[in-house]
């Protein structure tokens, strides 16, 4: 637990840095005892996580904190072997489901049957539900989401769900509508900044007010890639400089260059290098809506506004395909050719005007 | 996972020195409101006084037709027919239906195998109380809809079969998608949204029950919010008060909290984005998804809140209408919301624009 | 053709050496067989029969000087035979011998003369060949009397029934296969035969059976003198003669073949009978005077609970029907079986496959398989060309069976089949099917020649001249591409050619619409997986025009195989491989904070900057205060997610310490700047510090384990409050996952606490550690765990 990350991640409810009235209301939740199916979402890094656990250990005490992971294993009704990694401790268990893509269905529904079935006799000693954590919810397929959605119903007793996603815009409004859904904002600017200068007293170190800032606003809101980006910094050179280069993950870099690339020159030939590059990043496991996202972001920054719309639309329209293909290349592609075709047509009005 | 469902419970010794569990005492298990406050009879039914009134003529005459509910969610369509099962079989009413959802398994074979068995068993028309009761049973099939077609095929001769001992009622959203010869074997009942008076009312009723504080405008925002669906408007109080905890009172806040409803505020601050340059939209929008709203509500109430503007003109809007409905769809099959936003911003962009050339 | 029919038996019988011994015999008696069959449908055949057969031989032929006059024969291979020559009396007499034996069982005596006399003739005509010859041509005159009798008999029979072989010789298929399943079958014969033959004959039988045996001593019997292998299984694509050579090896091995094929009724209770009725001896020996071969044709469709029976059966079939009270000896199977399979790999076969005699068919050969159709065509009176035969068998793939029926459509268009009329003609359509390369070719290439017109039948003179009208570009486009099928690889590979090719197109917007249809395309095909709606597939085959109207040019494209989809994969599955290592023996505690796609994005790509701080390489002693610090950090965070610095030899015989997981394969792309990397001594250094900070850690966790115990886990939160930063860190070690466990169990086992103390006691004594500081071994000191830190 060096990373700053890591170590200095609040562990209680009263701790946390930012949405301290949500903080108190899950506080109030859990006093009775007893507290409804509940769904965190937000944007990455913005903390879902970290108060979900503050929430269990208000429950449970420190005894959520022994974590171990384990190795569990299903076997789906086509005789296939799946084996998914829990975190659990003695009073929840973690998973992810969307691990095992399609057959995500089957380990919802035995691992919550397994929890749900295995009730204890002795009541006095426990509270009457476990918990079970679903990460990633939103990536679950609609079959695995209507199985969540009865069972959710069915073992109210004895179980608990806490759900985790980034966007409860894929999540089926049936589940929704059955739990208390808990929205994760990022932190601001100005919260991410006071968190890092903070750490940095706690660590003995000092951090220019003006880095401080320059690094909330690099990380996009996502407090983890701060904190991480400000500890790259202080290894690269330690008394800051409020100028100081702030290292960026890799791959944003390379998308720069891929925009850059389009920009300067449209040709099959200058297609053929990006295709080149764009399956780097699929080999480096960016996912691909990152990948649109990102290169979007970017070709706005660099190219002229009057022809946003058109990029805009055509990103829309290829991005939809994407998700509804399966061989993310042929989209990632084709909206690259639309942008050089929209681009090299603006430039050549351009001339014309000139 | 195994001492996780073994040892899930505190060793005594610890459990002393443990603060937040001594803190708990008693473990009520609390009923949803959706449960509780669910209709006991058919005159309890609120707003479907069609169905109503034919269900009560059916009731006192102790029969009933096959029948087929549709409607949107929340409207009382499985709380409708379970009141009338009540009123028909009184207390026995739970051995005398076979209630059928999309979760439970529901292929052909399972079709087959648990009606015909249900089918089979011959109901006396008397209770065990001695008074007279209809001599049938009734099976629902919820969420009809979701059914295979080949299922619903199946199904369509069972229910001629076994119209002596059984009667169906088959409950979905969209009746299109159930088969011609199913429909035409049952009464059609469609079920309206529920009026927001009839909600506002339920709620308080419910307030005042539970012993909740409320804000004033905290009712107009939640029914607003719904649509006219009782239940989502049932569990969304119940999910504040929960979150409020027992003795304060509920503000709009919270119900903005847990409906995820997008404040007014960000259609403001959207539209004004939209006003100036593509780039701006795009940092709208970014931050709109950093504060973690869903786009797919986004869009819904960006719909209601556009019809209401003033200073944008029928045509104006007629055309974001359109590509409104182009972004939804690419939602709802799993677009990414910053792009598909962005594109709604640049077409509003496109649009406004042009009104002031 | 005789010379090269001669040739081929040449060459033949000169592998066959020693097998020729008992081919000659085969193969008179069943020259003699055949011809009785020609004239009486019934086969008639006894006890009595065999004998004299066998007898005849016997006396007739012999490898030693034989005692009766003779006429010499020297064989190929410089041995003589000696054939008895027989003066007219003995002739007569033999004859007027065996119609008397014969005549008491059967009513058809003046027929069975006739039929003796026939049957001679054959032999004597053959005794002439062999004599004119100087080789035994056998094959040759019993085709052409054979196909006569055919032909004469059945006109309206199809050719494929028609030129069916009849005999061993006129079997097309390798030689060597038939010549071992024969093998097979005759050692059967002691089990079979013995019982029926009368003692002389069975010791002569024996005789050849010995001599037989001489020759493959691989061949191993069991105790009751069968066969090792029961079963035979032979297996091979369709149309090569399974079946046939089945048939004709068994009646040739002397057996009445019982076939039971797709057609007949294959459940496991129709199963049984059909074994039962055919493998028992007795019920079939009195009514039929030839034994049993039971062929099981298809056996690969049959189900497998049937196939489960038969090995049963063949296996211990001693035991399962000692009920009948009879001993059990009798009831062992003591027919052969032979089952015929396409695919010897249908998981349902595979217990057979391990009990039986596997023979595979390999493919006929080309040449021989011309000749065979030459052969026909002569004999059916077509015209045509050995090229031309050639040509058709390599398109049948050697599937004698459509060759024959392709021919056989020749010869009613009356005309001379050319070798042209072979690569145009329409019949066999899985011909039509073009590689992977000529589709794409077509895709990516504007046919200029009228030829292309061949392709769709349908065209009529007048469209053949604008062949190069879009429309019939498009058709052309279309039936290539369906008939080709696999719509998802060729998409692939023009997707990955179209970037080579030389396609003027500056604004971009041709292959901006050609993209496009790559994306719907990929949307369809996905739609169709998904949710099986195969009605879409009929549009799938219209992207391939686009592509065509776009990309297609005039110049000859430079193909390459589409393969960077698929190394893609790999590769994204290696990344995946070592993100999934980093998580798996992450913490616990960091574990559940993170995922896959928050390391990739976020974490990995900064970790690899944070683990390399600046640290001079010297040693650990000079470091500074805050050197030290940064070391012990950089260590932390390692163990925390799972890393370490690991030697490599490199192919140069060089060592170096390489990062495993190599987390830098993920995070850095190839345009990134070089970051900073330690040197050498640095990683050494490093892996070495892990390796002694997980030990103590180790240590650490099993004393806190005791104390824990002790304790029962007591107010541990007010310590970590109290303690300054960087003992705060060693708070999660005493939580080590581990000991959550054993405190778990020591909670209700009384017993492990015991053995784990001694345990961890035991290590605390027994294990020393030297701890060598520096670099050098000149200068050592003896350190405990202990007072490191």
């Amino acid at each position: 637990m060096s990373l700053w990350a890591d170590k200095y991640r609040p562990k209680d409810l009263q701790k946390l840095d930012y949405h301290k009235e949500q903080a108190a209301n899950l506080s109030k939740l859990t006093q009775e005892g007893d507290f409804p199916h509940l769904l965190f979402y937000g944007p990455c890094g913005s903390g879902k996580k970290t108060r979900m656990m503050c929430l269990l250990k208000e429950m449970y005490g420190p005894g959520v904190e022994r974590l171990k992971v384990e190795n569990m294993n299903f076997t789906t009704p086509s005789n296939k072997k799946l084996e998914v990694t829990t975190v659990s401790s003695s009073y929840h268990i973690e998973v992810n489901p969307s691990d095992v893509g399609i057959y995500d269905r089957v380990i919802i529904m035995n691992l919550i049957k397994n929890v749900a079935q295995t009730q204890q006799l002795d009541i006095n000693g426990q509270r009457a539900f476990k918990v079970i954590v679903l990460t990633n919810v939103d990536e679950l397929t609609k079959d695995a989401q209507h199985a969540l959605r009865r069972t959710m119903e069915k073992y109210i007793s004895t179980c608990r769900l806490l759900l985790c996603g980034t966007s409860i815009s894929r999540i089926i409004p049936a589940i929704r509508s059955r739990c208390l859904c808990i929205r994760v904002a990022a932190p601001s600017i100005e919260q991410i900044s006071t968190i890092l200068q903070t750490i940095c007293k706690k660590e003995g170190l000092t951090l220019p007010l003006e880095l401080a800032d320059r690094i909330a606003i690099k990380s996009n809101r996502n407090l983890r890639r701060a904190l991480l980006m400000c500890e790259a910094c202080k290894v690269e050179s330690y008394p800051f400089t409020p100028d100081q280069e702030i290292e960026e993950p890799d791959w944003q870099i390379f998308i720069k260059h891929i925009a850059n690339k389009a920009i300067k020159e449209q040709s099959i030939s200058t297609l053929a290098e990006i295709r080149e590059r764009f399956y780097e990043l699929i080999i480096h496991g960016i996912p691909s809506d990152i990948i649109f996202k990102t290169l979007l972001k970017e070709l706005l920054k660099i190219s002229d506004p009057e022809i946003h719309p058109q990029i805009v639309e055509s990103a829309a329209f290829y991005e939809h395909r994407l998700q509804t293909g399966s061989k993310d290349i042929f989209h990632l592609e084709a909206f690259m050719a639309k942008f050089m075709c929209i681009y090299s047509q603006f430039l050549g009005e351009f001339v014309d005007i000139c | 996972m195994q001492s996780f469902l073994k040892s899930g419970k505190l060793s005594n010794s610890s459990e002393k020195s443990d603060p937040s569990t001594s803190k708990v005492v008693k473990k009520n298990q609390t009923t949803p409101w959706v449960e509780k406050y669910r209709p006991k009879t058919v005159s309890e039914v609120v707003e479907q006084n069609e169905v109503v009134a034919v269900l009560q003529q059916c009731i006192d005459g102790a029969d009933l037709p096959n029948l087929l509910f549709y409607g949107p969610p929340g409207t009382g369509k499985t709380s409708t027919i379970l009141a009338a099962a009540r009123q028909l079989f009184g207390d026995m009413y739970k051995d005398r239906i076979l209630e059928l959802n999309a979760s439970d398994e529901r292929g052909i074979q399972v079709i087959r195998e648990k009606v015909r068995t249900f089918a089979q068993l011959t109901a006396s028309h008397i209770r065990p109380d001695g008074k007279p009761c209809p001599p049938f049973k009734i099976v629902i099939l919820d969420e009809a809809d979701s059914m295979t077609n080949s299922a619903q095929a199946s199904l369509r001769r069972t229910i001629e079969k076994n119209i002596k001992s059984t009667r169906f009622c088959l409950i979905c959203n969209y009746v299109s998608r159930i088969i011609e010869p199913i429909t035409s074997r049952c009464t059609k009942f469609q079920f309206k949204p529920i009026h927001e008076n009839m909600i506002m009312k339920r709620l308080q009723f419910i307030c005042k029950e539970e012993g909740v504080l409320c804000e004033e405008d905290v009712f107009n925002v939640v029914v607003s919010a719904v649509g006219g669906d009782m239940r989502r408007a049932i569990t969304c109080l119940q999910s504040c008060s929960r979150l409020r905890g027992k003795n304060e009172q509920i503000n709009i806040n919270d119900v903005y909290e847990v409906t995820g409803i997008v404040p007014e505020k960000w259609f403001n601050d959207y539209i004004e984005a939209c006003k100036k340059e593509p780039k701006d939209v795009a940092d709208m929008v970014d931050t709109i998804l950093l504060e973690a709203y869903p786009a797919s509500q986004f869009v819904e109430q960006f719909n209601d809140w556009l019809i209401n503007q003033e200073n944008i003109s029928d045509k104006q809007k007629a055309l974001i209408g359109n590509k409104l409905g182009v972004v939804s769809f690419h939602l709802q099959e799993g677009g990414s919301e910053f792009v598909q936003l962005l594109d709604l911003g640049c077409a509003v962009w496109k649009v406004l624009s042009k009104k002031e050339k | 053709m005789p010379e090269d029919d001669n040739n081929q038996l040449l060459k033949r019988h000169k592998a066959d050496a020693d097998f020729e011994n008992s081919i000659l015999i085969n193969q008179i008696l069943q020259m003699r067989q055949q011809a009785k069959e020609k004239l009486n449908p019934v086969p008639v055949h006894s006890a009595r029969n065999i004998k004299s057969r066998v007898s005849f031989d016997e006396n007739n032929i012999s490898y030693r000087l034989p005692k009766y006059p003779f006429i010499t024969l020297t064989r190929i291979d410089g041995e003589k035979v000696y054939v008895r020559c027989h003066s007219e009396e003995y002739e007569k007499e033999e004859l007027k011998r065996i119609a008397s034996q014969e005549s008491h069982y059967r009513l058809l005596g003046d027929s069975s003369k006739e039929l003796w006399k026939e049957a001679n003739e054959i032999i004597n005509k053959m005794v002439d060949n062999e004599l004119n010859n100087g080789v035994p041509d056998v094959s040759e005159e019993n085709n052409s009397s054979g196909f006569k009798i055919s032909e004469e008999n059945n006109n309206s029979q199809l050719w494929v029934d028609m030129y069916k072989p009849k005999s061993y010789f006129q079997l097309l298929s390798d030689e060597s296969t038939n010549r071992s399943l024969l093998k097979w079958l005759k050692m059967w014969d002691k089990v079979v035969f013995n019982r029926n033959v009368i003692q002389k004959v069975k010791q002569n039988e024996m005789k050849m059976k010995s001599k037989f045996q001489k020759q493959d001593i691989e061949m191993k019997f069991d105790d009751l003198g069968r066969p090792e292998r029961k079963v035979a299984l032979l297996c091979g694509a369709p149309g090569l003669g399974k079946t046939t050579l089945a048939h004709i090896v068994a009646r040739q091995a002397g057996y009445n073949v019982v076939e039971v094929n797709a057609s007949d009724d294959r459940s496991t209770e129709a199963f049984k009978t059909i074994l039962k009725n055919a493998t028992q001896m007795r019920s079939f020996i009195d009514r039929e005077n030839r034994p049993n071969c039971l062929i099981f044709d298809e056996i690969d469709g049959a189900p497998q609970s049937s196939i489960d029976y038969l090995v049963k059966f063949v296996t211990d079939s001693a035991t399962t029907k000692s009920t009948k009270g009879t001993t059990k000896k009798r009831n062992v199977l003591k027919r052969p079986i032979i089952c015929i399979c396409n695919d010897v790999y249908v998981p349902a076969l595979k217990p057979l496959r391990q009990i039986a005699f596997v023979v595979n068919f390999p493919q006929t050969s080309t040449s021989r398989l011309a000749e065979r159709l030459c052969e026909i065509a002569r004999h059916q009176g077509i015209k045509t060309d050995m090229g031309a035969l050639l040509a058709l068998g390599e398109k049948s793939n050697n599937d004698i069976r459509s060759c024959i029926s392709i021919l056989h459509f020749f010869k009613s268009l009356s005309k001379k089949i050319s070798l042209s009329d072979v690569y145009k003609t329409n019949i066999g359509q899985k011909d039509m099917q073009k590689g992977l390369f000529a589709v794409w070719n077509d895709i990516f290439q504007i046919e200029r020649n009228k030829q292309s017109a061949v392709y769709s039948s349908d065209c009529n003179a007048r469209e053949l001249h604008d062949s190069f009208s879009l429309k019939n570009r498009m058709k052309k486009i279309l039936n290539d591409v369906s008939s080709f099928g696999d719509y998802e690889r060729l998409a692939q590979g023009v997707f990955e050619n179209f970037t080579n090719l030389t396609v003027k197109d500056s604004m971009l917007t041709q292959t901006c619409e050609a993209l496009e249809w790559f994306s719907l395309f990929d949307k369809m095909k996905t739609r169709i997986r998904t949710l099986q709606d195969y009605s879409l597939m009929r549009y799938l085959p219209y992207a391939f025009v686009v592509w065509h109207f776009v990309f297609g040019s005039f110049a000859r494209p430079k193909l390459s195989y589409p393969n960077a989809d698929y190394e893609a994969r790999v590769k994204l599955n290696k990344t995946l491989a070592i993100v999934r290592e980093v998580l798996k023996q992450m913490q616990p505690s960091i574990r559940t904070y993170t995922h896959i796609n928050p390391l990739i994005l976020d974490i990995l790509p900064l970790l690899v900057y944070i683990i390399v701080p600046l640290l001079r390489p010297v040693n650990l002693h000079l470091y500074t205060q805050k050197e030290k610090e940064d070391l012990e950090r950089v260590v932390n965070t390692m163990i925390d997610y799972n890393l370490n610095y690991v030697q490599e030899r490199h192919p140069d015989g060089n060592y170096s310490y390489e990062l495993d997981p190599n987390i830098n394969e993920v995070a850095y792309f190839s345009i990134s700047k070089p970051s900073r990397t330690f040197s050498y001594s640095i990683k050494q250094l490093i892996s070495q510090e892990i390796e002694v900070e997980k030990i103590r850690r180790l240590n650490l966790a099993s004393k806190s384990g005791q104390n824990e115990h002790k304790e029962n886990g007591g107010p541990k939160k007010t310590d970590a409050q109290n303690v300054p930063n960087h003992l705060q860190r060693l708070k999660p070690k005493l939580k080590s996952p581990k000991e959550t466990i054993r405190k778990d169990f020591f909670g209700r086992v009384i017993k492990s606490p015991t053995t784990s103390n001694s345990e961890s006691n035991k290590k605390q004594n027994d294990i020393w550690y030297h701890y060598k500081e520096g670099y050098s071994n000149a200068v050592r000191k003896s350190i405990k765990i202990s007072t490191l830190k």
